[in-house]
Formats: structure tokens, C-alpha cells, sequence
């Protein structure tokens, strides 16, 4: 189908597209210079110096909770209303998922309560997911976590630059790991890709091992002489990005904050919009945008799929996500009633980079005529 | 860096015009390119489906999750290969058997040690087709037919190899091929699975997108997105900008290993008479074969880290071991302990791999042969 206003918009600029050849002429496609430096610009942006390029956020989110230490048995607390990804890693590193509820029929990010009535002698870590770039409270839930001595990890894979409630610092850099996603909806879109930030370096060079193959010398460094074979100390994986999307990637740093501006405009756009419509609620307060990083743009109504089909019919893409614990395989391990309540009234209407403020007003004047 | 590197990657002006196509096309994420890639990818093999994933290693796991391999299970696997064949095995929750291979001239996995492991526990054997070279991939069809287990290939080296007329990855039940920068079929990141069982092709489809049970394309396509998950997935996707570039070499693989075929034959020629060192395979055997790899052997496997380092430091030679046992790593010797393996443990103290890529020059093969005979002291 083809749509007036498509959620995903990933045009690239000259730049972009010539970062990405440049590599392929050069001919080395693998864990080399340029992935170094798009993790030392992401570090110097995020202001947190271990960061590791992976192949996508879901595999971030699996090599975090490896680098925090979680495993069999452990219990890892996290969001019903988040993309199933957070789960599936929880699951993939052995643990048990433990779904917390939304904060309210409206809000679908963790309800804070949630951590000390489900928390556990098992319980290892907390999953803060930051919605639609719209940031959670990750410091009082940093000084919840370290209260109870339990791990904070960021699932930032849709908040790429959003601020932290009352801080001047990237949602992201306040947990003990954060973890990013290149999706092409996104305003970073390399097709795949992601990123996983820690602080402490005994995490960060856990996960950069784990990242290719648990190998203590990469195809590089033998490349250049610097080792000539390896040992293999930990079951790994093949979780790394490739230099072409690294190079793409140090680009769009480059211009992310014009980017953020302009989603941010954006969403104030939809915002106003939006104002005083009978049918139709946003989730989020005029502050909260303030220090957003939109990706998307959510709205509630309690005939969603009358909007959606009505927005479909004028070739505005949507989308909706159901909660985690609707879903089959997590299906009756949690009670999470206002989650799933968000989860049916919600639709996500476009936000990205490459819109105008005319693309705001043709979704939102459809939305409008009921 | 090496005068002569161990493997080197030239991109054509036609795949950089397939990579800009695609950059531009405002759509980045699997489509219909990497549809497009899949279909010509199983043409090229003659099996009903491929499916493109984020790497080879991927491709394995969920051929060894399309085994029905879980916790509790064992699977035999060579330890003269990549970690990642052993590795994907642990993802699963299942031990990694392994077993020896049949010699320095036969480096693949031994049929009769693979018989003397097998278990009640047993769920899968996996054949690697080291080097570009068949693995005994008929043999093992019927053993594992025999004994109920499900057989795997791990085509990491084969995208276009063959045995007894027919293409190596169609032989068992799944086969995974590589995509890495330094194999035949270089794109950077990336793999295929590839399998006749459209059961198992649906199920890889949805456990690369975190088991979702409709793929974001369709939903995209149908304007109708509501999905399920089943069963735990993974992001495993590949993208279409990358497909676009397979695509285009796809196009040359061919002609590639007839190239590296040639090359192969050239060093096997110049290297024949040479005391010292042992050629492993046939040159029956390198017609068939993918020609990824130049392997040697040394008669004298003391000699492998200085006979590398004189190559390296004196010619500017660079070369490379496939590969140091996986059951000896510190991975999985306290973990999954084995008893000796005297052929794998000969094979990784004794080979050397010489430079291969399709540019490689005559000057050059000659060049790396002198300093051979030279470090041999011949």
C-alpha cells in the first residue's frame, strides 16, 4: 500500500548514503575504525564511555543482561506495555519475566508501586522502557533499584536522545545499562542495528566479549598483526554491526538534535492539534514533550479501530502494539489490566524525521473528522 | 598491515549501484529486496526455502531450534570449525558432543566417530563443510535417517559447492550458510538458512522477528498489523540494503569460485612436490568445491607459530588457523570436557591457511610459495 503519511520515513541525505559506500569501496566490512568511532560519538553524546555497537536493540537488551550478571533462575522485573523484544530477552538469557503494570489507563509507562509489591529474593534487575521516546522516571527508579540492590537497565530502543525526568542527561546513562535501537522508523534508521551503553567498564567489556563470539582478539586486530590467534573464554554470539551502518550512523549523530528539535515540533504540532478534541486523549503532559525524543506519536480513543480504519481509508499508516501480556506466549503470568486498557485504546499515528509540520496537519485534521 | 592479507574484499561499481538504490529507496529494513534475495538464493540451490537472517550463527541456532534441540539434548558437532557451531548448540540449551574428524587429508567429520557418540539424548548431528569441501553428507543423511536424529549442515563455506550433483546444504534438514566479509558470498553481516520443509521456513520466519507470528512485510503490505507471539523469538533480520548487495554478487558467485577453483589448482600444482607439508583433499574434490580456503598442513606441527611468524614478519604474508579446536577453549574444556580428539587436535597444531580471494595475482601466488619453501627451509 502506498501511504500519504507513512510512520516509516528513512529518505537519507547525500552524506548518508556516501558514508555507507565509502566503506563498501574500502572493502573492510567488519568491527573496524568506524565502529569505534560511532561508539566513541555515541559516548561523548550520552556522556557514558562504554559504549558497544550491536546488531539490533533486541540483541543490546540480550547482551545487557548478560553483562549485569542475569541468568537461570533470576527474576527480572519489566513493563507489560513495552515491545515484546524485552521479554524475549529476559527469556533468551534463561530468567523470568515479571510484568509490571502501566501507571494508568492512559500512561503506559512502569508503574513505579509495581517494583516493591513484585520484587522477590530472585528478582535481579529492573526493565525501565521509555515509550515512544517519551522518558519513564529512570532516577527514582535508579534510587528504588540501588535502595534494593537490584539492576537498572534502560530499554531506550525507542528514545534515541530523550531526557531524563529533571536531569540534563540522555535517558539511558542513568541505569546501570542502557540499550538503543537503529530501527528504520526511527531517527537513526541503519535498516538494523544498536547500541548498549554501561557505565561500569566490568559490564561494558563483558558485553563487547559477548558481542563477537566471546573471542579474545577480533579479525581485525589479527588484520593488522596485533594477535595472531584467540581463546574463547564464554558462549557468545554474532551480535555485531558492520562499518558501512557505522559510518551511517556517525552521520545521523551528527544531525540528531536538529532531528530531535524537529520531532519535538512535531509532536507539539499534535499536540495542539489535538487540543480539546472530544474523542481523542493524548498520553502526555506539554513538559514531558519538552524533553522527549518522539518516535511515533501515540493518541488513545475508546473506538480505536474506527480510527485506525478511518486513517487507513485516507492513507494514513498506523500502528498499535498490544501488551506484552496479551500475547500467547506471556499470556496468564500477570495481571496488568490498565497495560492491556492502554494497550486497546492506543494507536500510534506518524512522527519522523522527514515529515512536515503540513504531513501533522493532514493526519491530524483526518483524525479530527469523526 | 600485510603485504599479502589472508583475505581481501573488492566491491564492483555494479554492487556499489545496487547499495545506492537501495540507501535511496526510503525503505531499509527487510522487504521485498531481501524477498527477492531469498527466492534467488533457493533458485541457485534448488531447495523450496530460503530464509535470510542477521548471520550464519543465527541461521544455525534456529536450525538446531528446527531440530527440535532443547535442554537436556545433545547434538554431535566437529570441534574442527568455527566456535559458533558448538556455541549455537548452548544457545539452545544443549550440549555440544563432540567429535573427531576423519583425518589431515579428510578434515570433516568422521561418520564412524559421529556413530560411536550417539545417544539416546542425541537430537541432531551437524556436518561442516570445512574449507569449501564436502563434508560426508550422504553417509551422514543415512546414519541419521538410521538413528532418528535430525542431520544439520553448517554450509558457512559452501554457498555453491556440491557433492555427487548436488548442492552441499541440501542434504539434511536445515543448512546455514555465511554472508561474513571474508567468504565466498561477502556482504559483511549476514546468513541464510535454507531447508525443503516449509514447516520450518515459517517457523525461522517468525522467530527472526522476536516470534512474531506475521513478518513486519506482510504486515506492512496488508495495512493489517495485529500479531501473535507463540514462542520466544529473537531480531535475527537481515535488511534490505545488504540484500541488495548479496544480490548483486549473486549474480558473479559463480564465476567467483571457478576463480578461487583455478587459484586452488595453481597452489595445489605449485605446492605438490613440496617435502613438509601435506595438501589436504583431492583435486576431484576442488572442482566441486567452493574453493574458500587455501589450507596446509604441516608435517611438523612444532613449526606452525614460527613458519606463520616468518611468513608474516619476513614476506608480509598474512595467514590465518582454522581453526584452534573449540573443545579446547576455555569455553567449553571445563564445561562440556571431551576426550581426546588426536586428529582435530593434529589438524588445529598443524594448519596453516594461505592467502585466497578472486583478485589474487600469479606474482603474488608465486611470491607466497617461494616464502613456504623458504620457511620450510626447501
Amino acid at each position: 500500500m502506498s501511504w500519504t503519511v507513512s510512520l516509516e520515513n528513512s529518505e537519507l541525505s547525500d552524506a548518508e548514503v556516501d558514508a555507507y559506500l565509502d566503506v563498501l569501496k574500502g572493502g573492510w566490512l567488519t568491527m573496524g575504525p568506524r565502529t569505534q568511532e560511532f561508539e566513541r560519538m555515541f559516548g561523548t553524546m550520552i556522556g557514558v564511555e562504554g559504549c558497544l555497537a550491536v546488531s539490533s536493540g533486541a540483541a543490546g537488551l540480550q547482551l545487557a543482561l548478560l553483562g549485569l550478571g542475569i541468568g537461570a533462575d533470576d527474576e527480572v522485573l519489566l513493563p507489560a506495555f513495552t515491545f515484546v523484544a524485552a521479554a524475549n530477552a529476559v527469556a533468551a538469557v534463561g530468567a523470568r519475566p515479571v510484568f509490571c503494570d502501566a501507571s494508568s489507563d492512559d500512561d503506559p509507562r512502569l508503574a513505579v508501586e509495581d517494583i516493591a509489591r513484585l520484587v522477590s529474593p530472585r528478582t535481579k534487575a529492573v526493565i525501565l522502557t521509555h515509550p515512544f521516546g517519551v522518558p519513564a522516571a529512570s532516577e527514582s527508579v535508579a534510587a528504588l533499584c540501588r535502595a534494593r540492590g537490584i539492576r537498572l537497565l534502560e530499554d531506550c530502543t525507542t528514545a534515541i536522545g530523550a531526557l531524563a525526568p529533571d536531569t540534563e542527561r540522555w535517558v539511558g546513562a542513568i541505569g546501570d545499562a542502557g540499550v538503543f535501537s537503529f530501527r528504520s522508523d526511527g531517527p537513526m534508521p541503519l535498516g538494523e542495528g544498536g547500541m548498549v551503553v554501561a557505565g561500569d567498564d566490568a559490564i561494558s567489556r563483558h558485553v563487547r566479549l559477548l558481542r563477537s563470539h566471546a573471542m579474545t582478539s577480533v579479525t581485525w586486530d589479527r588484520h593488522r598483526g596485533h594477535a595472531t590467534t584467540y581463546d574463547v573464554v564464554d558462549i557468545g554470539f554474532n551480535y555485531r554491526l558492520d562499518e558501512p551502518r557505522s559510518a551511517m550512523g556517525i552521520r545521523m549523530l551528527a544531525s540528531l538534535e536538529r532531528d530531535i528539535e524537529h520531532r519535538r515540533a512535531l509532536a507539539a504540532r499534535y499536540h495542539e492539534a489535538l487540543r480539546g478534541n472530544a474523542e481523542i486523549t493524548t498520553p502526555w503532559a506539554d513538559d514531558e514533550l519538552a524533553t522527549a525524543a518522539p518516535w511515533g506519536f501515540a493518541i488513545l480513543s475508546d473506538d480505536r479501530e474506527a480510527l485506525r480504519r478511518r486513517l487507513t481509508e485516507r492513507r494514513i499508516q498506523t500502528t498499535a502494539h498490544p501488551a506484552v501480556t496479551q500475547l500467547s506466549r506471556y499470556r496468564g503470568t500477570a495481571e496488568c489490566p490498565r497495560a492491556e486498557a492502554f494497550a486497546a485504546r492506543h494507536c500510534v499515528v506518524p512522527l519522523s524525521s522527514r515529515m512536515t509540520e503540513d504531513d501533522v496537519d493532514i493526519v491530524a485534521s483526518a483524525i479530527a473528522t469523526a | 598491515m600485510p603485504d599479502i592479507p589472508v583475505f581481501d574484499l573488492r566491491m564492483e561499481a555494479e554492487d556499489l549501484e545496487a547499495v545506492e538504490t537501495a540507501l535511496r529507496s526510503g525503505r531499509l529494513r527487510s522487504g521485498s529486496g531481501t524477498a527477492a534475495l531469498e527466492e534467488a538464493f533457493a533458485r541457485q540451490l534448488g531447495v523450496p526455502h530460503v530464509v535470510a537472517l542477521s548471520s550464519c550463527t543465527a541461521a544455525l541456532h534456529l536450525a538446531y531450534l528446527a531440530a527440535g534441540v532443547g535442554p537436556g539434548d545433545e547434538v554431535i558437532v566437529p570441534s574442527f570449525t568455527f566456535v559458533a557451531t558448538a556455541s549455537a548448540v548452548v544457545y539452545c540449551g544443549a550440549r555440544p558432543v563432540f567429535a573427531d574428524i576423519s583425518g589431515l587429508e579428510q578434515p570433516s567429520i568422521d561418520p564412524a566417530d559421529v556413530e560411536r557418540k550417539l545417544t539416546s539424548r542425541t537430537k541432531a548431528v551437524v556436518a561442516v563443510h570445512f574449507g569449501g569441501y564436502a563434508a560426508p553428507v550422504d553417509e551422514l543423511a543415512d546414519l541419521c535417517a538410521h538413528h532418528g536424529v535430525a542431520l544439520i549442515e553448517d554450509a558457512a563455506h559452501t554457498p555453491s559447492a556440491w557433492l555427487g550433483g548436488r548442492k552441499l546444504g541440501t542434504f539434511g534438514l536445515a543448512g546455514a550458510f555465511s554472508l561474513f566479509s571474508n567468504k565466498v558470498l561477502p556482504v559483511g553481516e549476514g546468513g541464510f538458512l535454507a531447508t525443503s520443509d516449509a514447516d520450518i521456513a515459517r517457523r525461522c520466519r517468525e522467530l527472526r522477528a522476536h516470534g512474531a507470528t506475521a513478518d513486519a512485510w506482510a504486515r506492512d503490505e496488508s495495512g493489517d498489523d495485529t500479531y501473535d507471539v507463540l514462542e520466544s523469538g529473537f531480531n535475527y533480520a537481515f535488511d534490505d540494503v545488504r540484500s541488495a548487495l548479496c544480490m548483486s554478487r549473486l549474480d558473479r558467485l559463480e564465476d567467483d569460485i571457478e576463480t578461487r577453483r583455478q587459484l586452488t589448482m595453481r597452489y595445489r600444482d605449485l605446492l605438490k612436490d613440496t617435502t613438509g607439508i601435506l595438501l589436504p583433499y583431492t583435486d576431484e574434490q576442488v572442482a566441486a568445491s567452493s574453493g574458500y580456503v587455501m589450507p596446509i598442513f604441516l608435517e611438523d606441527p612444532e613449526l606452525q607459530a614460527a613458519f606463520r611468524q616468518e611468513l608474516r614478519e619476513n614476506d608480509g604474508i598474512q595467514t590465518t588457523v582454522l581453526y584452534p579446536p573449540t573443545h579446547l577453549f576455555s569455553a567449553y574444556r571445563d564445561r562440556f570436557p571431551t576426550p581426546a580428539l588426536p586428529n582435530t587436535e593434529l589438524a588445529g597444531q598443524s594448519i596453516v591457511v594461505l592467502p585466497m580471494f578472486t583478485h589474487l595475482t600469479h606474482e603474488q601466488q608465486d611470491r607466497i610459495v617461494g616464502a613456504v619453501h623458504k620457511a620450510l627451509g626447501r
